[in-house]
């Protein structure tokens, strides 16, 4: 169990003392302005100080700082680049927090067994750059993709808008090595198959930094398709929109990506990214396919079809990778733009099947003229991953807490339909409390099994994901939310 | 020996836990066809039958997801995916008249994994009986899901060791339009492997390679699945380099042939040897020091399936293969030598989890890899 703050204080200076005799000086943070970077993730959903950062620079001195952190009884969270929106990495109980900075290399690409061995540091994009000479890339593109880390994608199993023909990250992780709570070092290599193995890694993957700390990974990477076909279609009606997406699955049509905005979102999207989205349009869908020639050709025709006979206006296809790129800077600058509708967000994961979408997208509108917000729905139509985002300007009083009454009330919904709680961004601390609406106490307990065997102490990232009903904090609201929107971000 | 097949997932788990409470010895079971993967049972075992819960709860033909017990048999649920042009795109040994829930639990795959992986991605959810007769879930039964870990994923090759499988939920895959299989021949393994690496490479992409065959005569197997065109375009590509088109009848008998391959076993040793595939020449190394009869080779996987005429080669292989992270596994008639090779990075963590969900020792105890 994690020590209270008072003993953390107490026993501060002796921690420092042993970090510098492991780590190199410039590798150990203690001033609180130099921790002030490390207070926050995307979310700004809650916002911690630690009591130290460290940035190792291998495994070893890895597990020496979570070894010295865990005899000492501090919670220890891993942090990539912080572009999290679930509160993963903020150090909510305090403690100590490994940025994996100094892990940014690339040690190897293996072109032949398409794979990459990375530093838990690297940033996603740059790792499909420097694959594309050997014609492959990293397949999961979470939106974050040039900020947040391989690191960071695999503890939250992050998605993207090519995870609907790809797969999420844990479909793309053959190996990683742990550091675990002991400052013991484990590799779980699946590299080989059929090995007589648990599969461990695939619960390591999307733990949230809850198992251990991951210095280094094996990813698979996957060839660059054969030609890419991108389509605007056009609506005036939502229901129409939302039908589409569902004939278009329900006609076993996978298409790479397969992307939704609507209402006042796409009218701002358009004034800032001028991406060639019709301001007058109730909903438009951003349908790219990909893979060889003849695949193309026929899964073209289809989706127009289905388009026409769902009542599509307009059907645009990008004529060269230019008017492509502006399509899809339109989607991922979404986010940033709806900072010119109000200061301020909140955004919602839950999932719901492909088939509910046209009910679900109704309801998160009558939801938010109930609670007098401004709904914008953006999000990754293909897998039925809803982003309502609920736009509101904290000033105004009482909005604050309409925007999270609404926000659950859609999430409710979500589940209601056979749906769950967070397609990409994961639980954290922001769906920790919700986790019981879709979840047993004994599958919560199964959980808490498997993570105190990872994990007896319970110092890795406690407090997050999994309600423990132990001493944790009461999760915080924090107001300034519009930083991710700063950084550049989408969703 | 004693057989249970309970008719519910809730009486299931109640033997379960009159088991664990009397620290009796459990036998998860589904058709059988598969029993002799690990090691025999003690005798005072109770057999726990999932045939009796082979149900299709929910396939939800819009949302490509299907939900069933266990029990059922895979292709019967692929004849009911394919009414309506569906299917899963999974080919394991023995497949036809397996269970689903036994086919997890071995963790079981065939030829077209090249293309379409293994069950764990397509996996979406599953609900578990626990050894103390808890019932428990986890993922869900959308296709994209991050709550909680993803605990199903430890039952998949777990043998029943960690729990019993008695629900899933997939994501399935709509059937290709067209499908075309080419064969090649080789006098030798490596030219084999070869040609098996030019067939995989782009700008094909084949649903499955394999090289199967032994001793001077091998065979290289591909096929393509999807829309017509693009078959044709890659079954003439595949041609020019030198294979042979098959018809559609001879070609359904032959990978039916792959898939089942060693199963049921016969008196020979059956091992399978897993390594990453990029380690091309440990792969062929290893084989050629098992000295293997018969096999079948996936070497873009870096997977094989080999019947053997001894064991005198296991040592050797195995001083190849573990170094390099892969494992030299004997599958059936082992004798007196060790089935599972060396103790992976992962037993401490292994046997803590093995001790913490089964805490009586009642699954399938000395059976598998993690005893």
């Amino acid at each position: 169990m994690a020590v209270t703050p008072a003993a953390r204080r107490a026993g501060r200076d002796d921690v420092i003392a042993r970090l510098r005799a492991v780590l190199p000086a410039q590798a150990l943070l203690t001033h609180p302005d130099e921790m002030m970077l490390y207070e926050y993730d995307g979310s700004a959903l809650d916002m911690a100080l630690p009591d130290l950062v460290v940035v190792p620079g291998d495994t070893a001195e890895t597990a020496a700082a979570v070894r010295i952190a865990a005899e000492a009884g501090w919670p220890i969270v891993a942090r990539g680049a912080g572009t999290g929106l679930s509160g993963g990495s903020v150090a909510s109980e305090g403690g100590l927090v490994i940025s994996v900075a100094r892990l940014d290399r690339i040690l190897a690409i293996d072109p032949a067994g398409r794979s990459a061995r990375v530093q838990p540091g690297v940033v996603n994009v740059e790792l499909s750059e420097r694959a594309a000479p050997h014609g492959l890339h990293f397949a999961p593109d979470p939106s974050s993709q040039k900020s947040s880390t391989i690191g960071g994608n695999a503890a939250e199993n992050a998605g993207g808008p090519h995870c609907l023909k790809y797969g999420i990250t844990t479909n793309h992780i053959l190996a990683a090595t742990l550091v675990l709570s002991d400052g013991s070092i484990v590799t779980l290599d699946r590299q080989a198959p059929d090995a007589p193995e648990y599969d461990l890694l695939g619960v390591v993957v999307g733990s949230e930094g809850t198992l251990g700390v991951i210095t280094e990974l094996v990813v698979r990477l996957t060839p660059n398709p054969e030609r890419i076909q991108t389509f605007l279609a056009v609506y005036d009606a939502l229901d129409a929109a939302a039908d589409t997406v569902s004939a278009i699955i329900a006609a076993g049509i996978i298409p790479a990506a397969l992307e939704m905005l609507e209402g006042d979102g796409i009218r701002v999207v358009e004034e800032s990214v001028h991406a060639g989205y019709p301001i007058d349009a109730e909903a438009v869908l951003l349908i790219e396919i990909d893979g060889l020639h003849e695949e193309l050709e026929t899964q073209a025709s289809e989706i127009a079809a289905l388009c026409d006979r769902h009542g599509a206006r307009a059907l645009q296809v990008a004529r060269d990778e230019e008017q492509r790129r502006r399509l899809w800077a339109g989607r991922k600058g979404a986010l940033a733009a709806c900072g010119r509708l109000k200061p301020h967000y909140h955004i919602q994961d839950g999932v719901v099947p492909r088939s509910r979408l046209s009910e679900v997208l109704r309801l998160t509108r009558s939801v938010a003229a109930r609670h007098d917000l401004l709904i914008v729905n953006i999000f990754h139509a293909g897998d039925g991953n809803l982003h309502p985002l609920l736009l509101f300007d904290v000033r105004e009083p009482g909005v604050r807490e309409r925007a999270i009454a609404a926000s659950e009330e859609i999430l409710r919904a979500c589940v209601a339909v056979g749906g769950t709680l967070s397609g990409e961004h994961g639980i954290g601390l922001e769906k920790r409390d919700y986790m019981s609406w879709i979840f047993s106490d004994a599958d919560i307990a199964t959980m808490l099994a498997v993570r105190a065997v990872f994990d007896p102490r319970d110092v890795m990232n406690p407090c997050k994901q999994l309600p423990t009903g132990a001493s944790c904090g009461e999760i915080r609201h924090a107001a300034g939310a519009a930083r991710a929107v700063a950084a550049g971000a989408w969703i | 020996m004693e057989l249970i097949s309970p008719t519910s997932p809730e009486e299931l788990a109640a033997v379960l836990a009159q088991a664990s409470a009397a620290a009796r010895p459990v036998v998860p079971l589904g058709a059988g066809i598969h029993q002799h993967l690990v090691a025999p049972p003690p005798p005072d075992a109770l057999r726990l039958g999932t045939t009796a819960l082979d149900r299709v709860l929910e396939h939800v033909p819009a949302d490509l997801t299907l939900t069933v017990q266990a029990g059922a048999r895979l292709g019967q649920v692929q004849v009911v995916l394919a009414g309506h042009g569906q299917w899963l795109p999974w080919d394991p040994p023995g497949g036809a008249a397996a269970t689903i829930g036994g086919l997890l639990a071995c963790g079981l795959a065939g030829p077209l994994r090249q293309a379409y992986g293994t069950p764990r991605d397509w996996v979406l959810g599953a609900r578990i009986a626990l050894a103390d007769g808890t019932l428990v879930k986890s993922g869900g039964k959308v296709v994209k899901n991050v709550a909680g870990y993803d605990l199903h994923k430890l039952h998949i090759g777990a043998y029943g060791t960690l729990g019993v499988i008695v629900e899933v939920t997939f994501k399935l895959a709509p059937q290709p339009a067209a499908w075309r299989t080419l064969l090649a021949e080789s006098a030798d393994l490596a030219g084999a492997l070869e040609m098996a690496a030019r067939l995989a490479a782009p700008p094909l992409a084949p649903a499955s390679v394999v090289v199967c065959g032994g001793g001077t005569h091998y065979r290289v197997a591909v096929r393509f699945s999807g829309v017509p065109a693009a078959v044709a375009r890659q079954g003439q590509y595949a041609a020019g380099l030198g294979a042979t088109a098959l018809a559609d009848a001879a070609a359904a008998a032959l990978w039916q042939s792959l898939s089942d391959f060693g199963t049921p076993p016969d008196a020979r040793p059956l091992v399978r040897l897993g390594i990453a595939p990029q380690q091309r020449d440990a792969y062929r190394t290893a084989i050629d020091a098992l000295g293997a009869h018969d096999g079948v080779y996936q070497p873009t996987i870096g997977a094989a399936r080999m019947l053997c005429a001894d064991l005198a080669g296991l040592a050797a292989a195995r001083a190849i293969v573990e170094p390099l992270g892969g494992a030299v596994v004997v599958e059936h008639g082992a004798g007196d030598a060790p089935r599972w090779g060396a103790a992976r990075d992962s037993a401490r963590l292994m046997h803590a989890l093995r001790q913490r969900l089964d805490p009586a020792g009642v699954l399938n105890p000395g059976r598998a890899f993690v005893d």
